[in-house]
């Protein structure tokens, strides 16, 4: 039998202290965490008003990615359009850009001065900045690119001979994305799905620049634990986070596979 | 369910499509009623073909006509998509939907058609019948063999009765046991479809079988066309004197001798100028010393290459020019014909067939 080189010792030191450092402060979360007074934290009307309200911006901010991300992608992955690659380019900018600067750009755009804000108030006064339906657009903001992303892949992954033996069957293009491209694409779509929820709901720099932080109407988990830690109240802030970080590990776990497969 | 009564009009295309450098460029008519097989090297264009037949390519110019409906008639008049065509495709890997089940499949077309589900699959389920796998109708494509896959996909192409069939390579995914059998019931459904049928094919032997005349392209022009009789007596190329197991030569022909470029040859017809001669390997005879005899046409070669068929051997010699003879096994033994082995070869002028290139 071979025997295995033994492994350079610099590297398992520093691979170590780089391990430590990624999971030490979780540990530091678990740690201090008010485990005694868990319930009383997160069923605290504040807190219940917060989990709430994340759940309901992240989902319409996730609903809201699928309807404009999937033709998007499809678009991205299926037509030959001039300028392509720039477009492809953009749809990561929100997945680098600071989500402050994203929120102020949210602002210049949506806002009741904004590009897009100021016809919109003028002519059916709607406001976006500082309302919950703002809190959900900065959300979605954030959260776009995760699914176009993973949804171009798929759409570019698929057999195209399966979309034309639809077509040569009479299946209109319409037809064809519900009955063929979809079922076929439909893990790797629900994957992107979920990746975009999971960024949706801990997003905090530009829903706080755009939608300000008003209890019940834009105050999400994580800016409840930011209102929390500036009170002093740290062990609430814990407890909040863990239930963030809970979301985190359970979406890693749902992926796994996913993720391991294309690595 | 006898269908053949109903006539039907039948396919005229004239064809002009590049993709890239390729450029296809053929007219093709085929009656309702007759099977064609279109045959040729890779790259032919044989793809492209059932592409423009399918709708899946519009052509740059000309027209694509089935039954009197205009498909295609090139960029500056109508075209149909492919939805929009009465067309059935057996694609080459058969392309079962695998998220759907094997009834599921055969009903789609049913379905995109508005046909109400319950109907739609009471139709499905008596094509599976026909094909002979009712009691698959639940599975899904990854459970069935490779000749039940393509008699699904068969059957998928058929259940909306097109008027055209195309199938690209049909056979090609199947070992050589299911080949025979799936050949002799394409064979059977092919003959029940009224409408137009075209097979696409590298195998002489699928072509010979299934189809009434063979169509040949190579480069993306069609090169001949006729019945593999015609086709082994009259070979116009290479690739098909290959496929039909003819020897094929080139020369220049004055007066009943052909000069083929080291070797000159007496032949019986008449015919000047460029010529192909065909030679059938059976015509060919070998032995170990210099014949002697009637045949003008002999010279000495070395073995390159020996293959058994059955109870005979194509005995391939290089020399001057290089031919494939056809002897029994016992002859070949008889002669010792090895690698290597020298041999003299000898061709009767009336055995070669000339014809003008």
């Amino acid at each position: 039998m071979r025997r295995q080189p033994r492994p350079p010792v610099v590297a398992l030191v520093v691979g170590g202290v780089a391990g430590a450092f990624l999971l030490l402060p979780l540990a530091g979360l678990a740690w201090r965490a008010p485990w005694s007074s868990l319930r009383e934290d997160l069923t605290d009307p504040a807190a219940r008003t917060a989990l709430r309200l994340s759940l309901v911006c992240s989902l319409w901010a996730t609903a809201l990615a699928i309807a404009a991300g999937l033709p998007l992608a499809w678009v991205l992955a299926r037509v030959e359009l001039p300028g392509r690659r720039l477009l492809r380019a953009l749809v990561l900018v929100p997945l680098v850009l600071p989500p402050v600067v994203g929120g102020v750009a949210l602002l210049l755009a949506f806002g009741r001065r904004g590009l897009v804000g100021q016809p919109l108030d003028d002519w059916f006064g709607i406001t976006l900045p500082f309302t919950t339906a703002g809190a959900v657009l900065a959300e979605a903001f954030v959260a776009l690119p995760f699914l176009v992303i993973t949804a171009e892949a798929a759409f570019r992954g698929t057999d195209r001979r399966y979309e034309d033996a639809a077509r040569t069957l009479g299946a209109s293009r319409w037809t064809v994305f519900r009955r063929v491209t979809l079922p076929l694409t439909w893990p790797a779509l629900a994957a992107g799905a979920v990746l975009a929820w999971a960024r949706a709901l801990g997003e905090f720099g530009a829903t706080i620049t755009f939608a300000g932080n008003t209890p019940e109407r834009t105050t999400t988990i994580p800016l409840q634990v930011y209102l929390l830690l500036e009170s002093g109240q740290l062990g609430s802030a814990i407890a909040l986070s863990l239930v963030l970080l809970a979301v985190s590990v359970g979406v890693l776990t749902l992926l796994r596979d996913r993720w391991t497969s294309a690595l | 369910m006898d269908q053949r009564a109903v006539s039907r009009g039948g396919l005229d295309a004239d064809i002009d499509a590049r993709v890239g450098d390729f450029h296809l460029r053929l007219t093709l008519a085929v009656p309702a009623g007759e099977t064609v097989a279109v045959v040729g090297p890779n790259g032919a264009g044989k793809t492209t073909l059932l592409r423009a037949l399918a709708g899946l390519l519009p052509i740059d110019h000309g027209r694509i006509e089935v039954a009197g409906v205009a498909l295609d008639e090139g960029r500056a008049g109508a075209f149909l998509p492919p939805e929009e065509r009465s067309i059935g495709v057996v694609f080459q890997d058969h392309l079962l939907f695998p998220h759907l089940s094997v009834l599921d499949n055969v009903a789609f077309g049913l379905h995109c058609r508005h046909t109400p589900t319950a109907a739609a699959h009471e139709q499905a389920r008596a094509w599976l019948r026909r094909v002979g796998l009712e009691g698959s109708a639940a599975a899904k494509p990854a459970q069935l063999s490779g000749g039940q896959a393509q008699r699904v996909a068969l059957a998928r192409a058929l259940a909306t009765d097109p008027t055209m069939l195309l199938l690209d390579e049909p056979l090609s995914a199947l070992d050589a046991t299911t080949r025979v059998e799936t050949r002799r019931d394409l064979r059977r459904h092919l003959r029940d479809h009224p409408g137009v049928r075209i097979v696409i094919t590298h195998d002489p032997l699928d072509a010979a079988a299934l189809a009434d005349r063979i169509v040949v392209i190579e480069g993306g022009r069609l090169v001949q066309q006729g019945t593999l009789a015609e086709l082994t007596a009259h070979p116009r190329s290479r690739y098909v004197a290959d496929l039909v197991g003819v020897n094929l030569l080139t020369g220049r022909a004055r007066a009943g001798r052909v000069d083929l470029d080291g070797l000159e040859m007496v032949v019986a017809d008449r015919v000047d100028g460029d010529v192909l001669l065909a030679v059938p390997p059976r015509a060919v005879t070998l032995s170990r010393s210099r014949p002697e005899g009637t045949a003008r046409n002999v010279w000495p070669g070395v073995i390159d290459g020996v293959d058994h068929a059955g109870d005979r051997a194509r005995v391939r010699v290089r020399g001057p020019v290089t031919i494939v003879a056809e002897v029994t096994d016992a002859a070949a033994a008889d002669l010792q014909l090895n690698d290597g082995t020298e041999v003299w070869v000898a061709v009767k002028a009336t055995e070669i067939d000339v014809s003008a290139a």
